[in-house]
């Protein structure tokens, strides 16, 4: 690794509709190293690497690659200055072969048809030179995601490419695959190629890469040396100066209404699963994404059904059929709000009633006094803006949307109500709204379980935080002992002083 | 509010062409308005919108049956085949009509099956179900025709008979099963769900509907619909055979998608259905009445059938802001130039 530098940014700004998104970022990326940019969602690192990869326009600041100042407007431009990204999604075409990908779009012709010869010889050398397992004629659909994501970067490779940026590669790779990958990185990093990784793990950054940069509101915070930082000092870097806790509430616990779980598995993905949520408190459940939270609250409410293990409701066993469990009283904000939460076309009205018919009904037919009553109080109640009832909620901004999908369950006064994400895409006064609504419906003795990736809603909101790792509970917070640092060391897997370990 | 305008909007363009058509009527051919020719076009669509309504139900929950029509030359050739082979009573008829029921259902069950358990392409397997329906009703017939010969029957008189002496019965068949359905959609929990299922199925399940049971369950009554349609028209022809039918599935497609109904599922409505046919027939009937050429007759057809459409796609994507309103749009050109 030398010192020079491959990247350099000089006080890059960027702002939407006057919001400061980037304030004077300087990134330094230095010739054959990996470099991770950490931060919590919505530090800017992805604002950055779109300015980088010319996605976006930047507002001020300097881009040097190799020294050169250089301006990039658009991709072809950062293409052209040798950036290339992997992206999460892969943009392969399963049909072709790797060959195929690789030169889709600037195929070499000789007499006016494909040079399929000297396509297939180029990358076969390149395929050579960096000893990826990878065979040129193999079509993309019949390899695997550590394999294609290899193809992704042999496509990079092969037009020159000196820095690679790799948002979150490892995603959707087993572990076994993400060592694979790693060892590639590795490969590259020997002969001289950069790479600017963007993850959320931990562990990985300890694994691969050199130094790190930590981004936190739209600002670098600090550039560390990967092997010699701590974890603690990375995560209280990412989440600064954590805000003292406004007045300690103590909720009115009912121990003696419960959701019990015992020893719940679900494939190799979730294994001895054991834990209590009791009425009057809002549990909260943190971990990684793709640990395996979805997946959990999905069988606490019978939308997933091939679990093993019991779930009880005071001690009787909860049914695997939502239908059944939503007259028992159950309810469910999901993780996805456009493609399971609501129905785009129809209106206000109907996706509040949808699932109160049961009372809303008699003998089939719908009361639809009681069915215009119904959803005009839940508009009036939790503020739908708005407020017609008849406006398809297609037309409603996202927290509005939102409002209705938790409005639909709060209407009914249900007992237990299971929360994914529920705040993701809702701006911060609708957020303040939906936690009261939360709290109000605690308060009445429902017992509340939420799922949530955001670390401030997780600690401030719950009583109690549960942090899934590695399929299993890992540790506990009771008492508002969860602060975000814990939190995010534990579900990487590194227990933080305050919490039980389980 | 913007909802309401909306509304106004769709059914001020369904009156601007109602209105044009007319006119053009107004001046090229004045029987077209006489009593008679309102029931000639009625008649001509009777057939086809009694099946849109169970079309209909399909097409809300995402759904898509191409074999109505051989559901309705199948089961109108098994009724009739077991109605002349047992005496042409009244009660060979009943036991025809439940085999003919059970065809029905059964197929209406298939293609739920394969479309919401098995995830085949509905399209796909109501076609190729189509080819079977006609051959197995080919296949009992060797192919040859089958005669409704008995005039005193009730088979006869499904199709034979005038309400209050004025209304031919396969009006009255249709004018019913657009009630019944529209009563459906509006009143019942059914209904609510049929658009819920269409609108977005992870989510319905997620509120406790059983989508794919209920999509099983809108196919059959698709089914039920076509066996109806084959049923009423195999007594007002007095004969069925494998081609009785044929082709009425695009005339249905064509009627519900120019009713503003959505292939995708979750958006249309009964009433537009009902324009949707009737605007075929007289369309159709129009075409007769100022003796265009027959052979520029298919053209015309796809022309207005086109512009219904355009206007039906126009309207949801503005409703679902897809299309900026028309002064944002003038604000924004200049900016351009700059």
């Amino acid at each position: 690794m030398s010192e020079e530098m491959i990247l350099r940014t000089e006080n890059i700004c960027k702002s939407f509709n006057g919001i400061q998104v980037l304030k004077n970022v300087n990134l330094e990326i230095r010739k054959g190293e990996i470099h991770a940019l950490m931060g919590e969602n919505g530090a800017g690192k992805s604002t950055i690497i779109k300015i980088i990869t010319g996605v976006y326009t930047k507002d001020d600041g300097e881009i040097y690659i190799d020294g050169r100042h250089v301006v990039i407007n658009n991709r072809h431009d950062a293409a052209e200055a040798g950036i290339s990204v992997i992206y999460q999604e892969l943009s392969l075409v399963p049909e072709l072969t790797v060959t195929e990908n690789i030169f889709l779009g600037h195929e070499l012709m000789k007499r006016g048809l494909p040079d399929r010869k000297e396509m297939r010889r180029q990358v076969q050398e390149l395929i050579d030179r960096y000893g990826f397992l990878l065979h040129p004629d193999e079509v993309v659909a019949s390899m695997g995601m550590a394999q294609r994501q290899m193809t992704e970067i042999l496509k990079a490779l092969s037009t020159d490419a000196k820095l690679l940026i790799m948002d979150e590669p490892t995603t959707s790779l087993s572990a076994s695959e993400t060592e694979q990958l790693f060892v590639t990185m590795e490969g590259l990093r020997e002969r001289g190629t950069s790479i600017l990784y963007i993850s959320h793990r931990l562990e990985e950054i300890y694994r691969v890469t050199d130094r790190l940069t930590i981004m936190r509101n739209g600002e670098v915070v600090g550039v560390v040396d990967s092997k010699t930082v701590q974890a603690d000092t990375v995560t209280a870097m990412m989440i600064g100066h954590e805000l003292e806790k406004t007045a300690q509430r103590t909720p009115n616990v009912n121990y003696q209404h419960c959701i019990e779980v015992k020893d719940l598995s679900l494939g190799n993905l979730l294994h001895d699963i054991h834990f209590k949520a009791y009425g009057g408190e809002i549990l909260g459940i943190g971990g990684l994404v793709g640990s395996g939270r979805t997946e959990l609250v999905s069988c606490i409410y019978g939308a997933m059904k091939n679990y093993k293990g019991t779930i009880t409701l005071d001690g009787k066993p909860v049914s695997r059929s939502v239908a059944r469990n939503i007259r028992a009283g159950f309810g469910m904000v999901p993780e996805d709000r456009r493609t399971e939460g609501f129905f785009p076309q129809l209106s206000i009205l109907r996706n509040i009633a949808i699932s109160s018919y049961d009372r809303l009904s008699s003998l089939g037919f719908v009361k639809a006094g009681a069915e215009n009553s119904h959803a005009e109080k839940a508009i009036a109640d939790y503020d739908v803006r708005p407020a017609m009832k008849k406006l398809p909620l297609q037309n409603l901004s996202g927290g509005n949307q939102q409002k209705v999908i938790l409005a639909r369950w709060l209407s009914r006064d249900v007992d237990v109500l299971i929360l994914d994400e529920p705040t993701v895409g809702v701006d911060v006064g609708v957020k303040a709204e939906l936690y009261v609504y939360m709290r109000r419906l605690a308060d009445k003795g429902a017992i509340i379980i939420m799922v949530s990736s955001d670390l401030a809603e997780l600690t401030e909101v719950s009583d109690r935080v549960l942090v899934l790792h590695g399929g299993t509970f890992f540790q506990e917070f009771r008492d508002h002992q969860a602060t975000q640092q814990a939190v995010l060391l534990a579900s990487s897997g590194v227990a933080a002083k305050e919490g039980v370990v389980l | 509010m913007k909802n309401r305008n909306l509304f106004a909007n769709v059914w001020a363009q369904r009156a601007l062409i109602l209105a044009v058509l007319l006119i053009i009527m107004l001046i090229g051919n004045r029987s077209f308005f006489s009593l008679g020719n309102l029931r000639t076009i009625l008649m001509s669509i009777a057939i086809y919108g009694t099946m849109c309504c169970g079309m209909l139900l399909c097409m809300l929950t995402g759904g898509i049956d191409l074999a109505m029509g051989s559901t309705a030359a199948f089961t109108s050739v098994v009724c009739l085949w077991y109605y002349n082979g047992h005496g042409m009573t009244d009660g060979a008829f009943v036991v025809g009509l439940i085999l003919a029921i059970a065809c029905a259902v059964a197929v209406g069950i298939l293609h739920g099956i394969c479309d919401a358990y098995l995830m085949l392409p509905s399209f796909v397997v109501t076609l190729a179900t189509s080819k079977l329906l006609y051959g197995l009703a080919s296949a009992l017939l060797k192919g040859s025709f089958i005669h409704l010969t008995n005039t005193e029957g009730f088979f006869y008189k499904i199709a034979n008979t005038k309400l209050f002496g004025a209304i031919p019965m396969p009006i009255v068949i249709f004018l019913a099963a657009a009630l019944i359905v529209g009563l459906i959609l509006a009143l019942t929990v059914f209904g609510r769900r049929v658009y819920a299922v269409g609108a977005n199925r992870a989510a319905a399940e997620l509120v406790g509907i059983k989508s794919r049971s209920f999509r099983v369950g809108c196919y059959v009554i698709c089914s039920l619909s076509a066996c109806l349609g084959g049923i009423v028209l195999t007594s007002m022809n007095y004969i069925t055979s494998a081609t009785t039918a044929q082709g009425y599935e695009m005339m249905i497609m064509l009627a519900l998608v120019v009713g503003g109904a959505d292939i995708m599922g979750g958006y249309g409505d009964i009433a537009g259905a009902v324009f949707g046919a009737l605007l075929a027939g007289i369309v159709e009937n129009m075409i007769v009445m100022l003796n265009i050429n027959t052979n520029y007759s298919k053209a015309v057809q796809g022309v207005i059938i086109v512009l219904a459409v355009a206007f039906n796609v126009y309207n949801n994507r503005k409703s679902a802001g897809l299309i900026a309103p028309r002064r944002k749009r003038a604000e924004a050109a200049p900016k351009k130039e700059a």
